[in-house]
């Protein structure tokens, strides 16, 4: 525990942040050159495979990202501090983020070699199912009435939508699917050229680096945002600030009337 | 030629997420910082980071 205070007190300063801030755009610029100018395109599918370098990494941050949700929740549910539900928070934000791109890049990648936008495959459907669970997890948080309500709320969700997870990664195993199996976490080595494995895991190094430079910044806006809403919390209701009224003087003694 | 379409929109719609998002980070950040100064009646102090 004491680890993780001082690793989010040292990445929570502003030079750790711009350092890491430059280090994904390095960590992005490399991936694209290497990407796009250097790896041979595919035989089969040409150009366009291309898009797996930023495809199978955006999926990857999205469950590195719920991941840290599910721990964060654990923690959360076992010890009651807050800042467990802030790390939560944040990174289900960017796990969103990531798992539209990961939905959007698989749809133009899918159009010119399934011939369809979308299908209602199982792996895309149970990423759809894995979006709508933390967009929902999002939402809740809007709902509950009171922060540790909130908080406690959101860590169940954070448990329970994590199942979902290993569900989308087995389901081309599972069911016959149209999309393509593991190439590179399955049983043996990976099925791929070494020159776009490098890729990929250069993408997949870079894309995690980012998440880790943008759950710096969102956690450091969360705390202005809690920061802000504690203020609003503690100023007076313009009603309690209001002059109140003179109390009436008091009537005289034997001096009210009866009907 | 059809496949660099796809390529570019591919890259585009990555980096301007990754954009957007920051972005949009700056000013939630911007905002709660104006929004605590005008609360307490202090100046704002540059881009602290509110802890």
């Amino acid at each position: 525990m004491k680890v993780l205070d001082r690793l989010l007190i040292t990445v929570g300063t502003r030079r750790a942040q711009r350092v890491l801030g430059w280090l994904t755009l390095l960590g992005l610029a490399a991936t694209a050159v290497f990407a796009l100018a250097v790896v041979p395109a595919d035989a089969e599918q040409g150009d366009v495979q291309r898009l797996m370098y930023v495809h199978v990494p955006a999926a990857w941050l999205a469950f590195l990202s719920f991941g840290v949700v599910f721990l964060a929740s654990v923690a959360y549910l076992r010890t009651g501090q807050i800042r467990w539900d802030r790390i939560a928070v944040a990174s289900a934000e960017i796990g969103v983020l990531f798992c539209v791109l990961t939905l959007i890049l698989g749809s133009l990648w899918g159009r010119p070699v399934w011939g369809t936008w979308w299908t209602w495959d199982p792996r895309l459907t149970t990423t759809v199912v894995l979006l709508l669970i933390y967009v929902g997890y999002l939402s809740l948080r809007n709902v509950a009435d009171s922060p540790s309500r909130r908080a406690h709320w959101s860590a169940v969700v954070g448990v329970v939508g994590f199942v979902d997870v290993p569900i989308v990664h087995m389901s081309v195993v599972w069911w016959r699917s149209l999309h393509q199996e593991a190439t590179v976490i399955r049983p043996g080595a990976p099925t791929m050229d070494p020159s776009m494995l490098v890729a990929l895991l250069l993408g997949t190094v870079a894309f995690s680096v980012a998440y880790g430079y943008l759950m710096t910044v969102r956690l450091r806006v969360g705390r202005l945002e809690d920061h802000a809403t504690s203020t609003v919390m503690s100023r007076p209701s313009p009603r309690a600030r209001a002059p109140r009224p003179a109390p009436a003087s008091p009537q005289p003694v034997g001096g009210e009337r009866h009907a | 030629m059809h496949d660099v379409g796809y390529l570019v929109a591919g890259y585009g719609v990555t980096a301007a997420a990754l954009v957007w998002y920051r972005w949009r980070l700056a000013r939630r950040a911007s905002r709660a910082r104006h929004l605590i100064a005008t609360l307490s009646g202090r100046p704002m102090s540059g881009r602290g980071n509110g802890r």
